[in-house]
């Protein structure tokens, strides 16, 4: 395994000691990250397990966002008045590009919790450059521990307290994302490394969470953007953030951040509105760019330096198919905890069925 | 091996090729215990392909646009890879086993519950009450009337262990056939059934070059063997190769135009006529020849060919006369005024003996006389009980034997004693009454749909079963069924020990690619 990290990290590096260091340490992490939850789920192991089902219903990109009692985004309020910025390609603005995701996939209940999946992607230039996929029982004699040890050991953040189980999957999908995020920023150097999401602080993400991801990036040279797909945020008059752009046919940006309250400032960066290709939508993106770059800059860099499937950056489109579980490797996974636990199978029960008949389905 | 679902008398299996390997025309005992008591199919494996599965599609557009990861880390499922290996495959149902024997199918199913257990091929061959014999390759010294007991080593995979030790019994029957050879993870038998079943209509087809021939005369060696007197057109003399396998005097060659010519009275009035009409002579010449061939009775009233010519030459009509000419001279190579042929012909299929006509690069008119005047004169040998039950093989019958006189030989001869064996790589030109009346057949790999469709009454499947089934054929692979198999369709091959010793001869500019 020594060698593989070391082929690994040599390939991916660029010179720098640090960065090297940092790599190794991260790289580490998340594979020891295997042992840790294998050890967790050996120690507690399911005596009965129901599959999932519909696995369509549970197969995922995770999206900590939709957790309405942790977002704060929803006390922002944006003021019109917008600047807008014409983007342009230019060759000359090339930058090494990184981008990173992260599924959740729930393999079923067992008596005492939960059996998941976790699948982070990294992809370097164009590269699928490293996928993790791991399997853990959550339960709730484990979740105080795994969750502690995920924040403290592996993301060097406090604890106050730990999710009820119900939101465990996604707040440990979250912070092995974070993981990921922050090896993606040593892989390279005076580059940008893309996000999936945005940049807001929440209760999961806290700021100090955020702000030391975007240290270690900035320590590589390296700036942050986080493309979110979908928004709340809207604007005082009701106008939704990414509809902001929908009757432009140029590729373009709009600043936010300077339009928003500053008592309301809860994302790690500054926000935009962006429509990178004429044939693609707009999203908003959040920059956290290094010292003494402009936001501007960073973002007509990524439009310089990938490719784009409808106005998506492609890097990122590809760590999400990367981290993707498809049905049938659900299936395998599943196998693979039943595997490991031996558990007993049972049917699974929806009650819906039953109480509501054929207007339950 | 897990059953998915069943339509009608198919079974839908799920299975995973890693452990289980299954082949199109491989046989399984389905063993349903789910109500207590124990039911059992014979099913054979008609389609092998692949299920439609939840993420396959993912899977296969991610791995196809974009590379796999330089590194992965974390848990690697022990079944990474098996639901994208699986497969599925059709079974059907081709009876009941009850018992010890198969009996008819009672349109029941089984369970989802039911195991599926590779049938070996000697316990197939017990099943079906066929006989089987170590193949004679590899037990030479065996006698066919013992009991060849298998040895402990070469018992067979563990999907059959838990099957009783079988003695495989040699065949029982008096007058054993080889039909076929089959082979099994355990070893390889010759497949013996009788020459009682095959008696009747066989057809033999498949596209070029899969080894129909090679199983016509493995068949004809036995006939030969057993004393069933034939005769044999062989288009392209390649038949003449199994004079090493049998003994001297039970084979003779006869090459028309050569040693074997007619005198008008074995012909007789009527043959002449048919051939007549058979070279396109119209109808008012045909009644001037009627005139001049036979008496008032209906006699022949000619004795030589001189005299035939001179009656011809005086007939009134000069066009008619010179019509009747051509065709007496094309005929002329065949006839004769000395002792004619025939006599020694029956008796000696009479005595068990083979006649091979070898009709290489003859004219075609010569060919289609030939035919016409031997299968003439033999049925009216038949229908006189002159002679005994024979059995005339044919290649490729339609290109010198009309459709409706095959099927009035056929129909006329049946059920005086002649069996037939019609190997043809065009099924389409077999006519449909003698497709529909055949009591075996043997069915090489074919290709198009259109030829596996129209034989496909003769097989007792349907026509999108048998496709699925003759698609899959190997070179050298038949689909045996009839009264051979006692109707289950079996797939074999053709002996081994016959290959190459009676291949055709084709001469070739080019000796090798």
């Amino acid at each position: 395994m020594q060698s593989s990290l070391q082929s690994f990290i040599h390939r991916a590096q660029v010179g720098l000691e640090l960065q090297r260091k940092m790599g190794e340490e991260l790289y580490k992490k998340m594979e020891t990250l295997n042992d840790f939850l294998k050890k967790q789920l050996e120690e507690n192991k399911a005596k009965t397990f129901v599959t999932s089902v519909p696995l369509t219903a549970f197969v995922d990109d995770f999206q900590p966002e939709l957790d309405p009692e942790l977002s704060q985004e929803d006390d922002i309020e944006l003021v019109k008045d917008l600047e807008l910025v014409p983007l342009k390609i230019s060759s000359a603005e090339k930058v090494p590009i990184a981008a990173v995701d992260t599924s959740l996939a729930i393999l079923g209940e067992t008596d005492r919790g939960v059996g998941v999946a976790f699948r982070s992607a990294i992809v370097v230039e164009d590269r699928p450059k490293l996928r993790a996929t791991y399997i853990a029982h959550l339960t709730t004699q484990n979740k105080d521990l795994i969750y502690k040890t995920l924040r403290k050991d592996y993301l060097g953040e406090d604890v106050k307290g730990t999710p009820v189980l119900t939101w465990l999957p996604n707040r440990v999908a979250n912070l092995i994302e974070r993981i990921a995020q922050r090896l993606a920023s040593c892989l390279i150097s005076d580059g940008i490394v893309l996000w999936d999401g945005s940049l807001t602080v929440t209760m999961e993400t806290t700021k100090d969470l955020l702000r030391r991801s975007i240290e270690i990036a900035h320590k590589q040279g390296n700036s942050i953007i986080a493309v979110s797909k979908s928004s709340r945020l809207r604007l005082k008059d009701g106008t939704k953030l990414t509809h902001l752009l929908a009757n432009r046919r140029e590729p373009c940006l709009v600043h936010i951040e300077q339009s928003m309250l500053a008592s309301q400032c809860n994302v790690m960066g500054k926000i935009h509105v962006v429509k990178f290709t004429s044939d693609g939508f707009s999203f908003r993106v959040d920059v956290a760019p290094r010292p003494n770059l402009n936001c501007c800059e960073l973002i007509k860099k990524v439009l310089s330096s990938c490719d784009f499937e409808r106005g998506y950056p492609a890097p990122l489109a590809q760590a999400h198919a990367q981290a993707y579980f498809t049905r049938s490797e659900v299936l395998e996974l599943q196998a693979e905890f039943i595997r490991m636990c031996r558990p007993a199978l049972l049917e699974g029960f929806d009650i819906r069925r039953h109480v509501l008949g054929v207007f339950g389905l | 091996m897990k059953i998915l679902k069943t339509e009608s008398d198919t079974i839908f299996v799920i299975y995973d090729p890693a452990r289980q390997r299954l082949r199109v025309g491989g046989n399984f005992r389905v063993v349903d215990e789910a109500d207590g008591t124990r039911e059992e199919y014979l099913t054979m494996v008609v389609e092998d392909s692949v299920p439609e599965l939840p993420g396959i599609l993912e899977g296969a557009i991610r791995e196809e646009i974009y590379p796999k990861p330089e590194q992965e880390l974390g848990v690697e499922p022990k079944t990474k890879g098996a639901t994208e290996r699986l497969k599925l495959a059709k079974f059907k149902i081709l009876g009941k086993i009850i018992g010890s024997r198969v009996r008819t199918w009672d349109g029941s199913v089984p369970s989802r519950t039911a195991k599926l257990e590779l049938l070996p091929t000697r316990g197939l061959l017990e099943l079906l009450e066929l006989g089987g014999s170590l193949c004679s390759s590899q037990a030479a010294s065996q006698t066919s009337n013992q009991v060849v007991k298998v040895p402990e080593a070469e018992a067979p995979a563990p999907q059959s262990a838990s099957l009783p030790t079988l003695q495989l019994p040699a065949p029982r029957v008096k007058h054993p056939a080889k039909i076929g050879h089959v082979t099994d993870e355990a070893r390889a038998y010759d497949v013996i059934s009788s020459c009682y079943h095959l008696e009747g209509i066989n057809l033999i087809v498949g596209v070029k070059g899969m080894g129909k021939s090679h199983l016509a005369k493995t068949i004809l060696v036995d006939f030969i063997n057993q004393g069933f007197g034939t005769i044999v057109f062989d288009l392209n003399n390649e038949y003449s190769g199994i004079k090493t396998l049998v003994k001297d005097d039970k084979l003779d060659v006869l090459r028309p135009t050569d040693n074997l010519k007619f005198t008008l009275p074995e012909l007789g009035p009527k043959t002449l006529i048919d051939i007549m009409e058979g070279l396109g002579l119209s109808e008012p010449s045909l009644m001037d020849f009627r005139s001049i061939v036979t008496d008032d009775k209906g006699n022949l009233d000619v004795k030589t060919i001189e005299d035939l010519e001179k009656k011809v030459r005086g007939l009134s009509t000069r066009q008619t006369a010179s019509a009747i000419q051509r065709r007496l001279v094309k005929l002329k190579p065949l006839l004769t005024n000395e002792e004619g042929k025939m006599g020694e012909i029956v008796t000696k299929l009479n005595d068990g003996n083979c006649f091979l006509v070898n009709l290489r690069a003859l004219d075609h008119d010569i060919v289609r006389c030939t035919v016409q005047a031997l299968i003439s004169i033999l049925t009216s040998k038949l229908e006189s009980q002159d002679l005994k039950p024979i059995a005339i093989m044919a290649e490729e019958a339609h290109s010198y034997i009309q459709k409706e006189a095959w099927t009035d030989i056929v129909t006329r001869t049946r059920h005086l004693g002649a069996t037939h064996f019609y190997i043809t790589n065009s099924p389409r030109n077999i006519p449909e009454l003698i497709l529909r009346q055949a009591d075996n057949l043997f069915c090489f790999h074919l290709d198009l749909p259109e030829d596996i469709k129209y034989v496909a009454p003769a097989s007792g499947l349907d026509d999108r079963t048998l496709e699925k089934i003759v698609k899959a054929l190997m070179p050298h692979q038949f689909l045996a069924v009839g009264s051979v198999t006692r109707g289950y369709p079996l797939v074999l091959e053709t002996c081994p020990e016959l290959r190459g010793v009676a291949a055709g001869e084709t001469r070739r500019k080019f000796n090798e690619p």
